[in-house]
């Protein structure tokens, strides 16, 4: 009993510091962005590795979910003869939902890892104390570049899911099943409405905050060899996921109180 | 002689473990001090404590006019960073930028120096150290004493008063230990700069030091030139530079061990 109490103990202070080291860290990396230098350049660099590279992958996939989403609505609306009621549930449930939420697991098993690995093998090859010793702060050198730029890119790669997905269950659905074309596009303009577009936004931008902060994270605390970088990208992509999915629900609800 | 580190009982654990009870020593400018000892005796931590990358627990160290754990703003913290840096045991090189940005890393990130005459300034420096040609590799295409030998590049281009070596003749065969030693004697030679160098190869030590200590079970156990080494009779001292396979330090290493 009393092990059992000691085990829910110090998995609870492990849970307290962990979100404790995670707040101050970007705090920090979030304040340092306004000191000089800027580093522009490095931020537009991890605008480009974290996010135009991302692009083809983030196609693909919303492109099949968009189309299965049609696959598998189709005979429920077959039966009532609204198949065109399809384009109004691919275009909501992918900007509301599965967009963001796709796009964020994506990048983080892309990025996050990355971020994770290279900070952690930075830090047990003393690459950061390097840093440290030439007056660098490596916390805004190599941490606050990539939070800015993975938040921005969640936002504009969920806007290209949220296009793509949407073509996609336009193709299955007028392509393969022969929905009417006006119909389709007609009822999605009726149901779908920008708002679900914002509400899927506002999660992408807090997804991508989170993915890219807890990565940096683990990445920073890296302890060890390469086993220890082994367990800091592992320990980065299962909390960062968990944790997008979490906030998922949370964010929804939050902003359901908000009617958005 | 003119003091250029100042280390006031120093003391420093990890966990239950501890590293230093009590470390005190005097570097003085322009001279070349060498800190050895067995394995494990925290002789890195030791380094690390100097150049504030970790906060001692207790004790007091200076470099030249600086209070080193009393650096509190910014401005004062980059004087400090260009009056000591550190050669680390790796090279501890950043593996994504090509050689001679590594070098040139300070004047463009920090001094706002143009990338040409940041990449000029680097290569005299890699010239200086003979490894003419290699701006253009990435850390990974070069060999290990070549990797140390950029960091020392590196390290130089800040143009400091005092280096610190972390092993800096470390898993490099017989030549090139000699070439390292060399180049660390006209470091001070020729550019007059304080050096401490953490080593366990007493061959090297006795080469390059003015003056030697050595760190054992968290203290100093003597301080000296190498020829006075030479002669003390602690029996530490004399296991550790005669390389024998008995005495106190073995002794040591199996009551922790058992």
């Amino acid at each position: 009993m009393i092990k059992l109490l000691e085990g829910i103990g110090s998995w609870f202070l492990g849970f307290l510091e962990f979100w404790g080291r995670w707040f101050l860290l970007s705090t920090k990396a979030l304040a340092l962005a306004f000191k000089r230098p800027l580093r522009v350049k490095r931020f537009i660099y991890y605008l480009a590795t974290i996010g135009a590279d991302s692009v083809p992958v983030i196609a693909v996939t919303s492109l099949f979910t968009g189309g299965v989403i049609a696959l598998e609505t189709y005979n429920a609306f077959h039966r009532f003869n609204a198949e065109f009621m399809i384009g109004a549930i691919v275009a909501i449930s992918m900007a509301r939902e599965l967009s963001p939420v796709l796009s964020a697991l994506l990048l983080t098993a892309r990025s996050g890892s990355a971020m994770a690995a290279e900070i952690g093998t930075m830090r047990v090859t003393e690459q950061i104390d390097a840093l440290e010793m030439m007056a660098v702060n490596p916390i805004k050198f190599l941490i606050t570049p990539r939070i800015y730029a993975t938040t921005l890119a969640m936002v504009i790669l969920t806007v290209i899911a949220d296009i793509v997905g949407y073509l996609g269950g336009y193709l299955v659905s007028v392509y393969l099943f022969g929905v009417n074309k006006t119909l389709y596009i007609r009822y999605t303009q009726n149901f779908a409405q920008m708002e679900d577009v914002f509400h899927g936004l506002i999660k992408a931008a807090v997804f991508g905050f989170l993915l890219s902060t807890i990565s940096c994270l683990y990445g920073y605390y890296t302890k060890g060899g390469a086993k220890g970088v082994g367990e800091a990208t592992t320990k980065a992509v299962v909390s960062s996921s968990i944790a997008i999915l979490i906030f998922d629900y949370l964010i929804t609800y939050l902003l359901r109180l908000f009617n958005l | 002689m003119r003091e250029a580190i100042v280390v006031e009982n120093l003391k420093k654990r990890f966990g239950k473990k501890v590293i230093h009870d009590g470390v005190s020593f005097t570097v003085y400018d322009g001279e070349i001090f060498v800190v050895m000892g067995p394995s494990g005796t925290g002789k890195s931590v030791l380094l690390k404590q100097i150049a504030k990358l970790i906060p001692p627990d207790e004790g007091r160290i200076r470099v030249y006019e600086f209070d080193v754990n009393a650096i509190k703003d910014e401005e004062e913290l980059e004087r400090f960073r260009e009056t000591l840096t550190y050669v680390f045991q790796s090279g501890a090189l950043f593996d994504s930028y090509p050689v001679w940005y590594n070098v040139a890393f300070y004047l463009i990130e920090k001094k706002g120096v143009g990338e040409k005459r940041a990449r000029e300034e680097a290569r005299k420096y890699l010239a200086m150290l003979g490894l003419s040609g290699t701006e253009d590799l990435y850390p990974s295409e070069l060999s290990g004493g070549m990797r140390k030998r950029v960091a020392v590049a590196r390290a130089l281009c800040m143009n400091p008063r005092c280096i610190l070596f972390d092993e800096p003749t470390s898993g490099l065969d017989p030549v090139m230990t000699a070439l390292f030693d060399q180049l660390i004697l006209r470091l001070k030679q020729e550019m007059g700069k304080t050096c401490v160098v953490v080593s366990h190869d007493v061959n090297s030590a006795f080469r390059i030091a003015d003056r030697i200590a050595l760190l054992f079970k968290g203290k100093i156990v003597e301080i000296g030139t190498p020829e006075q080494l030479r002669r003390s009779e602690n029996p530490v001292v004399k296991q550790f530079i005669n390389g024998e396979p008995e005495g106190p330090i073995t002794e040591t290493l199996e009551r922790e061990d058992g």
